[in-house]
């Protein structure tokens, strides 16, 4: 499909229906903030349409392409903003069928893991993030940021561990 | 428990104690779950978005032959093919190897009828120093005077910097195709390192990647006609090749008289200035058999950006330091083919005499680097 969206604008148009999900998930995970996913989310693909000629197939998914155009957007983003604290809104949706007190419950846990990823190094959060809202491969999240696949590991067993703690801190049990 | 494999054999891989694999994987599902919901997100910018990028990618895609209007052609590599020594392979016994004087290649920067160039609807986000350093300028060596294709226009006021063009068409199989069939070739089409080529009876057609065609007919005796022809119908033999080869045929040509034939040149121009190097040849014998054609696919035009340039008397200036005696400019566009990308750069074409007396034009790159 890539390669046909080098010359077709239907295919590209198929792309962006792809993958408009979770790379508007991703940057708004990281900032926190509508607005800034909206732009980010826009410049994303307009910079992958604008270079979709150089794309070459490496055995990586696009989907770790546009995340890595996504991440260096971001982080200019942050360059020049700090990031805004609100929470996610997607995490207040809570399963129906549950008592209140377990909806408020789930709703709390999320906003206290969403605030203890918050607290992760930019490195550690695109890897959680990628790897569980984007549903990438470590190996792939290692070419989307230009790392070695030992080092995604390293990094995703630290964030795990440091979640870990700073949330057993907060009495939140998984 | 996660459900996410590669995070369990991390995990089981890494864990120091049973009780700590068993936290982690704890953990990671916690995680897995807080993300399992979509992030909700406006879907009229969704829509919007989308409107915006296939806007941008119709412009940026659409290959040239489904565009309704394009800037043609033109190819060259880069600087050696500048100033093209054409050899003509005529049926002429006593000559078969004859060589037709030499041409300067210039433009296919014009479509067919309706050339116009295509201005981006909305500026787009370009570095330009980038761009620049990418369009590398090429060296272009002297062209004798006789040889110079000069500018139609007024001159240029280049104080608000002067526009890097960039090709965006690709050359395919189909475009190949019908290319072929036009000439009646019916032998396979075959992809190579290249480009594209067929072949057959002597005869032969390939188009490169970076849109040049060249075709020739080593045994033309089988199209030839009996009867002598003159220029016109030279011309006319030229026009009805380019036609047939689907290819632009940009605006009238020059017809020379050589040994044997004549050669027919077509010079392509984008704002009334001559792209100098990726002419448009056609050589047809005096029996009216076209035996060499070298020509350019029309290719979409995007400009790149406008930048800084020289003026004229800093590109006069410029081209006397390197010997000789110069005294007028015009701008003029010359080929060049980067990484991937052709582009169409200015370039001042300097009226002088070098330092061996010998009236030129000696070319300067315009864009400041």
């Amino acid at each position: 499909m890539v390669e046909k969206a080098k010359r077709d604008p239907n295919a590209f148009g198929d792309l962006y229906d792809l993958h408009f999900d979770r790379i508007y998930a991703y940057i708004y995970r990281k900032t926190g903030d509508r607005q800034a996913a909206e732009d980010l989310t826009s410049e994303t693909f307009t910079k992958a349409l604008a270079h979709i000629g150089k794309y070459r197939y490496t055995g990586q998914p696009f989907a770790a392409w546009l995340y890595r155009i996504a991440s260096n957007l971001v982080t200019d983003h942050y360059r020049t903003r700090r990031p805004t604290a609100s929470l996610d809104e997607g995490l207040q949706m809570v399963a129906p069928g549950i008592t209140p007190e377990e909806a408020a419950l789930a709703v709390d846990n999320k906003q206290a893991v969403i605030r203890a990823i918050q607290t992760l190094s930019p490195d550690q959060q695109d890897v959680v993030l990628m790897r569980f809202s984007g549903d990438m491969k470590l190996k792939d999240i290692a070419d989307a940021l230009g790392k070695t696949e030992g080092a995604v590991k390293a990094l995703m067993f630290r964030a795990l561990g440091s979640l870990k703690g700073k949330l057993t801190e907060s009495g939140v049990r998984p | 428990m996660t459900r996410a494999i590669d995070i369990k054999q991390l995990i089981a891989e890494e864990a120091s104690t049973p009780s700590e694999k068993r936290a982690l994987e704890q953990m990671a599902s916690l995680v897995e779950k807080t993300f399992q919901d979509d992030v909700p997100y406006r879907p009229e910018f969704k829509a919007q978005l989308r409107r915006q990028l296939m806007t941008q990618a119709r412009r940026q895609l659409t290959p040239w032959y489904r565009r309704t209007a394009f800037v043609g052609s033109s190819v060259a590599v880069a600087a050696a093919a500048l100033v093209l020594v054409v050899g003509m392979n005529m049926w002429q016994k006593q000559s078969p190897e004859a060589e037709l004087p030499q041409v300067a290649q210039a433009p296919s920067t014009t479509g067919t009828n309706t050339p116009e160039p295509i201005a981006p609807a909305e500026p787009e986000r370009i570095s330009l120093v980038s761009a620049v350093k990418d369009a590398q300028p090429v060296f272009v060596p002297d062209q004798d005077l006789a040889m110079v294709t000069p500018p139609r226009g007024a001159s240029v006021d280049v104080s608000r910097g002067l526009g890097l063009q960039q090709l965006t068409g690709r050359t395919d199989m189909d475009q190949f195709r019908l290319m072929a069939r036009g000439l009646a070739f019916r032998g396979e089409s075959r992809r190579t390192a290249e480009g594209y080529e067929v072949s057959e009876e002597g005869r032969s057609l390939s188009l490169l990647d970076n849109g040049k065609v060249v075709y020739a007919d080593e045994n033309p005796a089988a199209s030839q006609g009996a009867v002598a022809i003159d220029a016109d119908a030279a011309k006319t033999a030229a026009y009805r090749f380019l036609d047939r080869a689907r290819l632009p045929i940009p605006g009238q040509p020059e017809v020379k008289e050589e040994t044997g034939g004549f050669a027919v040149v077509y010079t392509e121009y984008l704002e009334e200035r001559p792209v100098i190097n990726a002419q448009t040849l056609v050589l047809v014998t005096d029996r009216g058999a076209v035996v060499k054609a070298e020509a350019y696919v029309p290719l979409g035009l995007k400009l790149q950006g406008s930048f800084e340039a020289l003026t004229a008397a800093e590109a006069i200036a410029a081209a006397t330091s390197r010997g000789g005696s110069f005294e007028r400019a015009e701008l003029v566009w010359v080929r060049t083919e980067g990484e991937e990308t052709i582009y169409l750069q200015p370039y001042w074409q300097v009226f002088g005499t070098d330092s061996g007396g010998k009236a030129v034009a000696r070319y300067v790159p315009a864009l400041k680097r």
